[in-house]
């Protein structure tokens, strides 16, 4: 019997709308052809032409060529199948084989069932154009997909040819990882794809779709740094992953775990990070599975013992529950044969405990699941004199936060109740009900108070954690004191009617600025000196030109004359100690920022701003501080705050 | 003999019995006669008063009676029952007033009431109505046509009286109108004004025995001497030479004439220059300009004996420019653009800047060509090609160019009577200070305005309009008199005077009527009539009116059913004695004109269906209301 | 009873209490804000009448908040710019703020004059040559004191025909130099291209200010007419009278001449004028100086961005003299 038989549909219109009709087959067995026909009926309604598609059943395959439509659904007037064993009629196989009409090995030609493992006549075409800058966006597309583990990808449909020259990459890059998962595809689909199960992955093509759903960023990182590759030197792409054991790698976190260790490549575009895991790791199984070999995610500080969790992905599960006594964390149990969709969906708003917790020292402590997955997180902590106005700034800032959007940067809770709560305590009190908030306690120690994940246009993500450190003496609390030993940044608080003698001997700036300042040059954070509540002094030069300087730009230009300006405005009031972080930090900017946009009225903590709310130039510290410790990057950004 | 009226409204029977019989008994003080009986009732007590109407009917004194009844019908409200001596086929005429205050109604099926706007009298007596009925010619008239038009002698009075308007109010309403008509942007015509541009307004002319004059009229001379050789020399076909040295020694006194009007003309434009025209001429530069033999016209011959300074003011030609056009029935704002367009034209620049002209008017290669010792007159050449060629024509052009350019530069530059930028401006000034108050004015007026009728406030306006003219020239007039210190001054000086003038007019309007004539109205009395003619073409209006359309009908929109809208509708013309002339000519039936009184109008009588009024002497039902109405 | 008025004096003093009367009757200053009359006791039997400018009540407040905090800096920067004396004539004089309570205040000495709108048509030709050098004068102090109007109209500026002075007032929508541009709304005829709405860009500048002033001075000129097209400046002499520096005022504002342009280059009178931003920015460069050598300190290798001076009025009048010396760090 033929390794691969051949059937030809023809579509007409019946009483009941269009019957399929198969006109031609070389298989002998009716019953055969009868169950392929009712297998493929679907598939063959889903389809358009010009186009194919490749169904991988397990066991056998089939891969269909649409032809010659009359502009009535299907779509299509005839088709010609290939059916066969999936050993055999591999889907790339299938795209390299001459269409029917065409010259050289291809349909109903006899040498398919002698050369079946020839490559086909079109390889050349498809290899070239799968290299492609054309294809790029979409091959990445679908491989980062398909590194998530998606079983469904469904692609804004390009012309058919492209289609299945990125379909082809895909295949081929897919196995050149080891991955042997099924691998099924229609390059030009109807709205209505069938979604009977087929085994793996099923890509299509759709017209009408215009984007595709986005993967996280790691996994595109992962995916174009792939693409890239493989455009460049397939061979060398083969190679590379022959190297590093991607072959051998036990499933697709174990293959992730892999990439990441792969060495950076010397083009551009390279988004290979050594070290640095960008990409959830709650596809890494539980502790004790992950394979010895694959290296362990970097270690992360615990924000709030400040101890080192050596790796996160190891960490279990926990969520909490309001209804366990007056509310406790309780423990996820997360099955292990879970796919990884349905784990995300598991661990989704999940917390992790710090191991210190295990210390019978120390009282245990969680953290949201995802703050350890994005690298390590930027720590930001506001430091001040008692009454400057830091739970004030931090909360106009949280209130104005996607007003970094301006700035190219898309920030999202990095966990919902967190958030939600600091809204509700103050950024709504302050912003909506023109409210005094109370400062932070003395006795407080340094808190979490929010944190976002951070990316700046296609970037990588960053956690970014914002710490509220009580204003009385810092050199009486170690923690206090430690927070400012490892803070990457640190916000200088200041009131102007604080900027005397007599206040800036004052013991918590002097401590702060003294670790700050004996903080080794290269390790120091970076600071961001705000004159805080400068409505206080918004009819003085250069303040009022500066409040109203509107949101501003990237330019760092701009940074630096804000900087020289209040640098001056120190300076005339005699108050240089508060330029110190200027000088000892790394990285310094210097600001005007008013919260409230105007003074409360009396002195009372109750009491209420008459004017109402409207915060000024509250996000430019952040802006600057985010330039200075990384997370927003490129030219004008390196050049902030030096 | 008058209308006596015999008032039984709210009386009991007893009352109303001891009034009548006061009135009907003779020997207890009754009146003599009684020609005309106006008896006033209401419909609900007219069944309680049925003797009084026997004891008027047997009286035997009454020569005509009227009754109006006042007051919805009693009962089932269906039927109007009335004495029997009233209504019917020969009873008295009777008007049924259902409601005093009346509908306001147009005579149609639809019978549709409007609310009559307006106050309504306490007492009936006080009613217009009874007002109107009062009159002697008015009473008769309607009871003659009760008698001979109006089925059952019944009907619903309906009135259309002249308005009487509140003297201010239609004041106000009217100068609102004319004051449109003066300040509004309208039609006018555009463009500098002629007769005040520095060529017209300055009147510069050479002193006949000046040096500029003397240097004309010289290189005149020269021109005729030369003439007269070259006739002689051309006449005689050239053969003569010697005219040749005859023509040579004109041309070069011409030349030399020339050339010092030419020099004079440069030397005082140097010297009179004001640097940009800002600024008056020295007197140096005076008698320079006066001694080069310029003078100025003196603009106006001032009669002696009325010198004041408005007097002076109204003869200077800016004002007589402006007060042409207001008269003339532009509005003002085109007059004020007229006045900047000309502004534009009349700015100085000091006379130095004229000196490029001098070349143009006067070639240097002309004074050369005229003195040069190689011209000759040429041989067989015509007469006028000789002179050509001579250069004599240029030579007497150049002249009069030269004596053009410094006219003309005297005109705009050095004259005392040509029109200044300032005075043109302070000019506009005062108009727009005027039209500003004008408009604030009626902008108050057209708040509080009271329901004078649109036709009569606007031909009361059109009447207003030439005093309206007066007054703004009153007040560029001040303004020309003694100038303000500044544009913004005269702007305010003249609001300032026409908000004065408004209230001494306001004043004497609430005095003497709206036909008062304030002091500065111009003397003529082209008007005088208007405040008369206003009144009769109000009255005109009234007895005009068009007798089915909506007016004052005396009954309540419930009575409307009980009207006969079919039937030709009869109505009476009514006006004062004082217009009878005015208004003999007017189409239609003759009014009734009233001796006394101040009404004018119609009275529109609307019988009453078939059926409705029944005259009865019994309580025993008529026969039936037909019959009673058939007898 | 008279009021107590708690204001701060602008030429610098502490808040003071000075007892005073207060009209009652409010009328509109502004959009925003709403005056009325003041007397303060200062032992005349009158008193002394001042213009008290309040924000509105309703919903409208907050604006009002920033309209009048507007005119008490442009009042303080220009009394500061007078170097505390020799208060100019041309603009309105602010004689005292209360800014912090929740019913703040300015107090303005009387408006002498009559709006251009009403007026400006029936200046006499000395009037209007007193006209222009008090408008840019005016103006040439509002440069001085680094703040622009950004409202100049027949509206906002004054003319007082008894002592022929020019008197700029409303600064309810002023900026300081450097500031980012808002939004202007309000009639096209008196609103530059960079202030408008739909075309609002960049940073306030000393010739912000210059693009209405000289529609005004158009306005005037041509007795009460809009300018239509700057061919029109021509046909009435204007021109030729600033030397044809006039028409580079309708071109964007990093082009246009400034006040001080005009009165020097274009009328090429000697007038004295106030010098632009001289003392604002002579601290502002040295402290920014200051700065630049302990950034040289610390990042010694960091060069100075080419445009770091770009924003400071006296650098850009000195534009190719190499600006401040020392400042390029």
């Amino acid at each position: 019997m033929n390794a691969i038989d051949q059937i030809t549909y023809r579509a007409r219109a019946g009483a009941d709308g269009i019957v399929i009709i198969q006109t031609d087959t070389t298989i002998r067995d009716h019953q055969r052809a009868a169950r392929w026909q009712r297998r493929l009926e679907p598939w063959l309604r889903a389809g358009r032409c010009p186009g194919c598609a490749y169904l991988d059943f397990g066991q056998e395959a089939a891969f269909i060529r649409f032809l010659a439509t009359t502009g009535k659904r299907p779509g299509w007037e005839s088709v010609v199948v290939l059916a066969g064993q999936s050993a055999e009629l591999t889907g790339t196989y299938a795209l390299e084989l001459a269409e029917p009409g065409e010259p050289g090995t291809g349909y109903g030609d006899i040498r398919i069932l002698r050369e079946g493992k020839r490559p086909g006549l079109r390889r050349g075409n498809l290899e070239t154009r799968a290299r492609s800058v054309d294809a790029s966006a979409a091959l990445i597309a679908a491989l980062a997909h398909g590194l998530q583990g998606a079983r469904r990808v469904i692609m804004p449909g390009p012309n058919p040819g492209l289609a299945e020259a990125v379909t082809w990459g895909f295949i081929t890059i897919r196995r050149m990882l080891g991955d042997i998962r099924p691998v099924s595809f229609l390059t030009s689909a109807s709205g209505n794809i069938p979604d009977t199960d087929v085994p793996g992955i099923l890509m299509s093509f759709r017209a009408d779709v215009l984007t595709a759903l986005p993967p996280d960023q790691g996994f595109i990182a992962l995916a174009a740094d792939l693409a890239g590759r493989f455009a460049d030197d397939p061979g060398g792409l083969r190679q590379i992953l022959d190297d590093y054991g991607l072959p051998a790698a036990p499933d697709n976190s174990g293959r992730i775990r892999q990439l990441l260790t792969l060495p950076p490549r010397s083009q551009p575009g390279n988004a290979s990070r050594k070290g640095t895991a960008t990409v959830t790791t709650s596809f890494g199984g539980p502790a004790g599975r992950v394979e010895s070999a694959a290296p362990a995610t970097p270690t992360v500080m615990c924000p709030i013992c400040l101890g080192d969790i050596a790796d996160w992905s190891a960490l279990e599960y926990w969520r909490w529950d309001a209804t366990v006594g007056e509310g406790d964390y309780v423990r996820i149990d997360i099955p292990s044969d879970l796919n990884p969709t349905q784990r995300a969906r598991f661990t989704h708003g999940a917390y992790v405990r710090c191991p210190a917790s295990t210390d019978m020292t120390t009282v245990a402590h969680y953290l949201p699941a995802r703050y350890g997955r994005f690298g390590d997180p930027v720590l930001l902590g506001f430091v001040g004199l008692t009454q400057s106005g830091k739970t004030h700034l931090l909360a106009s800032m949280i209130g104005e936060i996607n007003g970094l959007s301006g700035y190219g940067m898309n920030v999202t809770e990095l966990d919902r109740a967190t958030h939600h709560a600091f809204l509700e305590k103050s950024v709504k009190p302050l912003i909506a009900g023109n409210k005094v908030l109370p400062g932070t306690p003395d006795d407080a120690s340094t808190t979490l108070t929010d944190a976002f994940i951070v990316r700046q246009a296609n970037g990588l993500e960053r956690v970014v954690a914002l710490f509220d450190v009580s204003g009385g003496d810092l050199a009486r609390r170690d923690s206090t004191k430690e927070f400012l030993w490892i803070a990457d940044g640190l916000f200088f608080v200041i009131d102007p009617d604080h900027i005397n003698a007599s206040k800036v001997g004052d013991d918590t700036f002097s401590n702060v600025l003294d670790i700050v300042s004996h903080r080794p040059k290269e390790e120091s954070a970076a600071a961001a000196i705000v004159l805080n509540k400068a409505d206080k002094a918004r009819f003085e030069e250069p303040i009022a030109r500066w409040l109203r300087a509107g949101n501003g730009t990237l330019d760092p230009t701009e940074f630096l004359r804000e900087s020289a300006d209040v640098y001056a405005y120190l300076e005339e009031h005699q108050a240089m100690e508060l330029t110190k972080p200027y000088q000892a930090c790394r990285k310094a900017t210097l600001h005007v920022a008013s919260p409230t946009g105007s003074a409360q009225e009396g002195v009372e903590k109750a009491s209420k701003y008459p004017r109402g709310v409207t915060p000024m130039r509250v996000l430019r510290p952040l802006v600057a501080m985010l330039a200075m410790t990384g997370v927003l990057t490129g030219p004008q950004a390196n050049q902030i705050g030096v | 003999m008058s209308v006596v009226i015999l008032s039984l409204s709210g009386l009991p029977a007893a009352g109303a019995e001891q009034a009548a019989a006061a009135l009907l008994d003779i020997d207890s003080g009754g009146p003599d006669r009684l020609e005309r009986l106006l008896v006033l009732d209401d419909t609900a007590l007219l069944g309680e008063h049925l003797d009084v109407y026997e004891q008027i009917d047997t009286a035997h004194r009454v020569e005509k009676l009227l009754c109006v009844t006042v007051g919805p019908r009693p009962g089932d409200g269906w039927r109007l029952e009335l004495p029997g001596n009233l209504g019917g086929v020969q009873g008295s005429p009777v008007l049924w007033v259902s409601r005093p205050a009346g509908i306001d109604w147009k005579m149609t099926k639809e019978l549709v009431a409007n609310r009559h706007p307006g106050f309504t009298p306490t007492t009936v007596d006080r009613h217009p109505l009874i007002g109107l009925l009062s009159v002697e010619e008015m009473f008769d008239r309607v009871h003659q046509t009760f008698l001979s038009g109006v089925p059952g002698r019944v009907a619903s009075p309906g009135l259309w009286l002249a308005e009487e308007d509140d003297e201010a109010a239609t004041f106000a309403g009217a100068l609102t109108v004319a004051i449109r008509r003066v300040c509004d942007r309208g039609p006018g015509l555009d463009g500098p004004f002629a007769e005040l541009m520095p060529d017209r307004a300055g009147r510069a002319r050479l002193t006949e025995s000046g040096p500029l004059a003397r240097y004309l009229s010289r290189v005149g001379e020269q021109d005729r001497a030369a003439r007269q050789v070259l006739e002689k020399i051309t006449g005689f076909g050239g053969l003569l030479r010697r005219g040749d040295s005859e023509v040579r020694g004109y041309l070069a006194k011409g030349s030399e004439a020339l050339t010092d009007l030419r020099d004079l003309v440069d030397q005082v434009l140097r010297d009179a220059d004001v640097a940009g025209g800002v600024g008056d001429l020295t007197s140096n530069q005076q008698s320079l300009i006066r001694n080069a033999g310029l003078e100025f016209g003196a603009e106006v011959t001032l009669n002696p004996a009325a010198g004041s300074a408005v007097y002076v003011a109204e003869q200077s030609a800016i004002y007589r420019t402006i007060a042409g056009a207001v008269h003339g029935g532009d509005p003002i704002p085109p007059v004020g653009e007229r006045l900047i367009a000309t502004e534009r034209e009349v700015g100085r620049k000091g006379s130095a800047a004229y000196r490029q002209e001098i070349e143009a008017c006067c070639p240097s290669s002309l004074l050369a060509a005229l003195t040069s010792a190689s011209q000759k007159p040429p041989r067989r050449a015509g007469h006028a090609e000789t002179r050509h060629e001579l250069g004599l024509d240029s030579a007497m052009a150049a002249a009069k160019a030269l004596a053009d350019l410094i006219v003309g530069v005297a005109n705009r530059e050095w004259s005392p009577a040509a029109i200044t930028s300032g005075e043109l401006v302070r000019a506009k000034a005062a108009l727009d200070g005027t039209s500003r108050a004008l408009g604030g004015f009626a902008s108050e007026a057209a708040g509080g305005r009271g329901g004078t009728r649109a036709a009569r406030r606007a031909r009361l306006g059109e009447s207003l309009v030439p005093v309206l003219r007066d007054l703004v020239l009153r007040v560029v007039a001040a303004e020309l008199a003694s100038p303000s210190a500044s544009g913004p001054e005269a702007l305010r000086m003249a609001k300032d005077r026409t908000a004065a003038m408004l209230t001494e007019w306001t004043a004497l309007v609430q005095a003497e009527g709206v036909t008062a004539r304030p002091s500065f109205a111009s003397g003529d009395d082209r008007d005088a009539a208007h405040g008369i003619e206003d009144d009769v073409a109000s009255i005109r209006d009234a007895l005009l009116y068009p007798v089915r359309d909506e007016m004052w009908q005396l009954c309540s929109p419930t009575d409307l059913r009980a009207l006969e809208v079919d039937t030709p509708t009869l109505s009476i013309r009514f006006a004062s004695r004082l217009t009878q002339e005015t208004l003999r000519s007017l189409p239609g039936d003759e009014p009734v004109w009233t001796s006394s009184g101040s009404f004018a109008g119609v009275l529109r009588l609307v019988p009453l269906r078939a059926g409705i009024a029944v005259s009865t002497w019994g309580k025993a039902e008529p026969e039936s209301p037909s019959t009673v109405l058939e007898r | 009873m008279a009021d107590v008025l708690r204001f701060r004096r602008v030429y610098g003093g502490e808040y003071e209490e000075i007892p005073a009367r207060v009209d009652d009757a409010e009328f509109p200053a502004g959009e925003l804000l709403t005056a009325r009359t003041v007397w303060l006791e200062d032992g005349t039997p009158s008193g002394l009448e001042l213009i008290q400018h309040r924000p509105v009540h309703g919903d409208r407040r907050q604006q009002g908040y920033l309209r009048l905090d507007n005119e008490i800096l442009a009042g303080r920067r220009l009394h500061q710019a007078a170097s505390w004396s020799g208060y100019p004539a041309e603009v309105v004089r602010l004689y005292g703020d209360e800014s912090t309570s929740a019913d703040p205040f300015a107090l303005f000495e009387l408006d002498h004059g009559d709006p251009l709108r009403e007026v400006g048509e029936y200046l006499l030709n000395d009037a209007f040559d007193q006209f222009l050098v008090g408008l840019l004068t005016g103006l040439c102090w509002l440069a001085g004191a680094g703040i622009a109007h950004r409202a100049i109209s027949p509206d906002t500026v004054l003319w007082d025909s008894d002592t022929g002075k020019v008197r700029i007032a409303d600064f309810s929508r002023s900026a300081p130099f450097g500031s980012a541009r808002t939004p202007v709304a309000g009639s096209w005829a008196w609103v530059p291209r960079e202030a408008r709405p739909e075309t609002c860009y960049g940073l306030v500048g000393p010739t912000d200010d210059m693009w209405a002033a000289a529609r005004l001075i158009y306005f005037v000129r041509s007795r009460g007419k809009d300018l239509e097209d700057k061919g029109k400046l021509g046909e009435l002499g204007l021109s030729q009278m600033f030397n044809g520096l006039l028409e580079k005022i309708f071109g964007p504002p990093e082009d246009r001449p400034t006040a001080r342009d005009l009165v020097e280059h274009g009328l090429r009178r000697h007038h004295i004028l106030p010098s632009l931003q001289d003392d604002g920015d002579k601290r502002l460069i040295q402290g920014r100086t200051s700065f630049l050598k302990t950034r040289a300190r610390v990042h010694p290798d960091a060069p100075l961005p080419p445009d770091f001076w770009d924003d400071v009025i006296w650098a850009r009048d000195r534009r190719g003299a190499g600006g401040p010396q020392g400042g390029a760090g």
